[in-house]
């Protein structure tokens, strides 16, 4: 049987580009953020912290869609989820998994206990609210009862991991009860089947060969403190005999050959007199071999209330502190020592990865009583470490309740955690829900609460939404500058992986 | 009380009217939502006092500047807010058009099954209704 | 070298339909020998015979000696032109048309099941054009090279045409695996696109294969970029989907990405896409033409001299590394390839078509190097190729 001859041209066996950009009429503008950048330019950032620069005639344009698609950024707009111009619902569904990632630290809910054992030290730190200098066990130890209760209640959380964090005070002057709390955890985890992780901060004056075999022996690691050079950390924190690095140092050293290099961290707090000292704060950290920093910020009603007047600082100059330091660390990486500030770490991971920053610091929902939590000695139960400082000073807003009296139902369903989760969510915040690092950034409700006088706070006064502006505008001038030493830098910082060395930026 | 208008690209210009130590803004709100004028304001409130009020015009909205501090020059403050009155409406209609798709999205990101095409979660394959599986 | 899969002989009139067996050079038991085919220059005796799932041999069978062979080893084919390619432990197919295609080779890194001709896919470039024909029935032989393919081989591809056309049969397929060859890494060629229901993604996580990896390409971050280069609307977005879904679902995936003309300009941003929105892939493998099936007469369309692109496959290699994706550049010579990038690039064509030119004999790093697909030595290589001395 012949077949019949058509007078239609056969579609060709592969079909051009055309054929397939089956494109509506015009685009339509998914959510984003945007910001006014120097030099007539616009950051626009999408819901997951994916960024471009737009220059301001091409924002407008594309805002007002009229922007055509052989623009140059078009497709880039499109690919990375700007525009939507076909009837798809795929990107949609790309962003929604996307979200879930970036928000996904709220799987599991509560992970970071902090324990206060005790509020007794034999330090007088500037910025500390809490500690006594004092024998008395009874009245300032946290006792077994309570430490037992506090374990029951953290495995109540839903979480597969839970860290334990001692704190105080200095958290080693109550052994005991930092030996039980990791003893009757892990006795009630061989039913629970989580997976623990023990820190002790600690000032290291206590610390003795009996207790290093201890964490040793029980995987525990240690965070310090080291604010800088001696004289200032002996400034920052006095004690009787005004030796405080010399015994941070000394112990440091042991800690070190007993645990492990790396199983002991430091942590830095920046007052006034630190403020001159940026290159050499960073130098010191380099000088004892630590592998990371955080430039930690004060909030004003972080110093304790009868040394904190000539302490205090604004915000500006820690600005210019932090990026003097910062630039310190970049040199001190570029001549070969691997340092990382945390800050900006945490930042960069959520501006340059999918991933959400894991500190509680920078959430949305914030960490604070979601994320966190901290049982104080006497059995109150606060949503972070500032809340219970906020009550040694009178201020008891953010207690959410007590080991004694109430459970886990009423504590993390109360009313005070509700009303604390009502400030946390960054998405409905005056000033934040506008703006181009809401996906960057992070909620503090307590700190809004201390310094504004609600939860919610008032952005153009918050010296919390300053900082962060700042730092955040800063890492992206880095970032665009072009270096490529400092892009891949922030890259390693932000993704956490050391890979080949790539020769275009050695510096030789 | 002088009367400027402040040029920008957007061609309807606003009335404005100086005293000392305050200004006023009229702002008109065929072309401006009230959302974008009290979003702008808000930006202002640690530079300055801000009032909205209604307009002795109808469908006008007024925003009356209060310096905070003696000397204050609120010239500069009333051109940065008229180009942040711009930012706030393309805002607006940013939220009007994506809004929707925003919720859509947080919404999907927390939900178990697939909010948008029931075929994807349930659809047989081996049917294969929306014929994927066709053959060129 | 090519190696050669196939060889030529003459069927007695009594082998009436095809079947496979394992190759063997000595006698067995009789309780295998239904397994095997019996493979020798010169038969042996009749008796030797019996059993055999198949017998061949180089000798000439006249027409009296085959109807009394008939009764002994029905299944045979004589006259073979060549056994040398074929080794102990081989699986062979022998057809009633007297040809003999090897499907598995003992000792190769490179064995595969094609399991269809079938696509519902066109890429412009396809090794492997489709074909429409019904050959679903062939499952059985598929699920027979299971039974006999040796179960400490390291790794089995499924290629195709598009497996996934196999719906369930392609889910009992990887279960056999899974039973059979358990120690055996099986790596699955799929646009994915019958993933788009999340059904099919449950079902094959549900079988729970301990080693097994789905590869499916993704040409571009823009949709019709993508569909035009795999000639279908929408396939752009049910890759994605079922990408999504096989993620979900704990399915690893790699991503695989031919360069050529129409996908290298985008190449570093298609692997911001990739980092963004496929971050749970386990691989991503950027992959030079092969210059087989439809690249043949679109090779002047998607032709480009790697030494082109190399900026853009440095910039999206680095990428990827930098954030912690595993990264591979297969079918690239390393003498086009900018030295920082080395470290990425795999020996990755398959023995039986991997081929270098002869000054490749003078180069010092052509241990390291994949070297060509048999296909670009005849049809076009880059005009830059030149020995290494280091």
């Amino acid at each position: 049987m012949e077949s019949a001859r058509s007078d239609k041209p056969r579609p060709p066996l592969f079909r051009p580009l055309d054929h397939y950009r089956q494109r509506t009429e015009g685009y339509r503008l998914l959510p984003f953020r945007f910001m006014r950048w120097p030099a007539k330019e616009v950051l626009l950032v999408n819901d997951v912290g994916e960024f471009i620069f737009l220059e301001d005639q091409r924002f407008k344009a594309f805002v007002g869609h009229r922007l055509d698609l052989t623009d140059p950024r078009y497709l880039d707009l499109k690919a990375k989820h700007f525009l939507l111009d076909t009837e798809s619902n795929v990107p949609i569904e790309l962003l929604a998994t996307k979200y879930r990632t970036k928000k996904s630290f709220l799987e599991g809910f509560t992970k970071l206990h902090l324990f206060v054992v005790t509020l007794r030290c034999d330090h007088s730190c500037h910025y500390c609210q809490v500690s006594r200098v004092s024998t008395n066990r009874s009245k300032y130890d946290m006792t077994k009862e309570t430490a037992k209760k506090a374990v029951e209640l953290m495995f109540r959380s839903p979480s597969p991991a839970l860290k334990v964090e001692f704190q105080g005070g200095e958290s080693l002057l109550n052994f005991e009860v930092i030996r039980y709390v990791v003893e009757y955890s892990q006795e009630l985890n061989v039913r629970e089947g989580r997976n623990l992780e023990y820190v002790v901060a600690t000032n290291l004056v206590p610390l003795t060969d009996e207790i290093l075999e201890y964490l040793r022996d029980h995987s525990i690691l240690l965070s310090t403190s080291l604010d800088g050079p001696e004289a200032l950390h002996n400034s920052n924190r006095p004690r009787k005999g005004n030796d405080s690095y010399a015994i941070t140092v000394r112990n440091l050293q042991r800690a070190r050959e007993v645990l492990g290099h790396d199983r002991v961290s430091a942590v830095m707090t920046t007052t006034k007199l630190s403020l001159g000292q940026p290159r050499e704060i960073v130098d010191e950290y380099v000088r004892r071999k630590f592998g990371s920093i955080f430039l930690r910020s004060i909030s004003p009603y972080g110093f304790a209330v009868r040394t904190g007047e000539a302490l205090r600082y604004e915000t500006s100059e820690f600005l210019s502190f932090y990026k003097q330091a910062l630039q310190r660390i970049i040199e001190v990486n570029r001549e070969g020592y691997d340092f990382v500030e945390v800050y900006a770490q945490m930042l960069l991971t959520k501006m340059l990865t999918p991933f959400p920053s894991l500190y509680v610091d920078l959430q949305s929902p914030s960490g604070a009583g979601l994320g966190a939590v901290a049982y104080n000695y006497d059995g109150e139960v606060y949503a972070s470490d500032e809340a219970r400082m906020l009550s040694e000073m009178g201020d008891k807003t953010f207690r959410l309740g007590n080991l004694h009296e109430e459970g886990y139902e009423e504590i993390f369903g109360g009313e005070s955690l509700r009303a604390l989760a009502a400030g946390s969510v960054l998405e409905t915040l005056p000033g934040c829900t506008d703006c181009a690092f809401l996906p960057y950034c992070g909620a503090d409700p307590i700190f809004n609460h201390r310094t504004q006088g609600d939860v919610i706070g008032h952005r153009p006064t918050s010296a919390f939404c300053s900082k962060n502006i700042e730092i955040i505008r800063h890492l992206f001038g880095l970032i665009r500058e072009g270096d490529p030493f400092v892009k891949d830098l922030f890259t390693r910082w932000a993704t956490g992986v050391r890979s080949e060395p790539m020769t275009r930026y050695k510096v030789s | 009380m002088t009367s400027m208008s402040i040029r920008d690209s957007q061609p309807t210009p606003v009335a404005i009217s100086l005293g000392h130590n305050q200004a006023a803004l009229e702002v008109d709100l065929t072309i401006y939502a009230e959302r974008a004028v009290s979003r702008a304001s808000y930006k202002f409130t640690d530079r300055c006092y801000l009032l909205l009020s209604r307009s002795e015009q109808p469908g006008w909205l007024k925003v009356t500047f209060g310096a905070k501090h003696e000397k204050q020059d609120l010239g500069p403050l009333l051109g940065e807010f008229c180009n942040e009155l711009l930012d706030q409406q393309i805002r607006d209609d940013l939220s009007i058009e994506a809004g929707p798709i925003r919720d859509l999205i947080v919404a999907q990101a927390f939900a178990e099954g697939n909010l948008l095409d029931p075929q994807r979660d349930d659809g047989s394959y081996e049917d294969d209704a929306l014929g994927i599986g066709t053959l060129r | 070298m090519s190696l050669r899969l196939q060889t030529q002989g003459k069927p007695l009139p009594s082998l009436t339909r095809s079947l496979l067996g394992r190759i063997t050079t000595t006698s067995l038991e009789s309780e295998i020998r239904p397994d095997h085919i019996l493979m020798a220059d010169l038969l042996p005796g009749q008796n030797d015979l019996r059993g055999y799932a198949g017998v061949l041999t180089r000798e000439s069978v006249s027409p009296d000696w085959a109807e009394d062979l008939a009764q002994f080893a029905p299944a045979m084919i004589h006259s073979v032109s060549t056994l040398e390619h074929l080794q102990e432990g081989d699986v062979a197919a022998m057809n009633p048309n007297g040809s003999v295609r090897t499907l598995y080779r003992r000792g190769s890194r490179h064995n595969a099941i094609l399991v269809t001709e079938r696509c519902n896919s066109f890429c412009v470039m396809c090794s492997q054009p489709p074909k429409r024909v019904d050959d679903r029935r062939l499952i059985a032989q598929h699920l027979r090279l299971v039974e006999l393919i040796d179960p400490t081989t390291e790794a089995l591809g499924i290629t195709g045409g598009e497996p996934t056309l196999l719906k369930k049969d392609l889910l009992w397929l990887i279960q056999r695996c899974k039973e059979l060859l358990p120690t055996t890494s099986l790596h699955v060629l799929s646009n994915g696109r019958l993933f788009y229901y999340g059904a099919f993604a449950r079902d094959l996580a549900a079988i729970g294969h301990p080693d097994l990896m789905i590869g499916i390409p993704l040409y571009s971050d823009i949709d019709w970029e993508h569909d035009h280069v795999v000639q279908a609307v929408g396939a752009f977005d049910q890759t994605l989907v079922g990408l999504q879904h096989l993620g979900r679902y704990g399915v690893p995936v790699e991503i695989r990405v031919v360069i050529h003309r129409d996908t290298y300009k985008r190449l570093p941003e298609l692997a911001e896409f990739i980092y963004r929105n496929l971050t749970f892939a386990s691989h991503v493998a950027l992959m030079g033409l092969e210059m087989m099936g439809f690249a043949i007469p679109n090779l002047s369309d998607l032709w480009i001299d790697p030494v082109e692109y190399a900026p853009e496959l440095v910039e999206a290699t680095s990428f990827l590394a930098h954030r912690g994706m595993n990264v591979s550049i297969y079918n690239h010579q390393l003498c086009v390839v900018p030295r920082e990038i080395w470290s990425f690039c795999k020996r990755s064509i398959s023995d039986w078509k991997n081929d270098y030119l002869p000054e490749c004999g003078e180069c010092t790093v052509r241990e390291r190097c994949g070297g060509f697909f048999s296909s670009s030595l005849q049809r076009g290589y880059s005009s830059s190729i030149r020995p290494i001395v280091m």
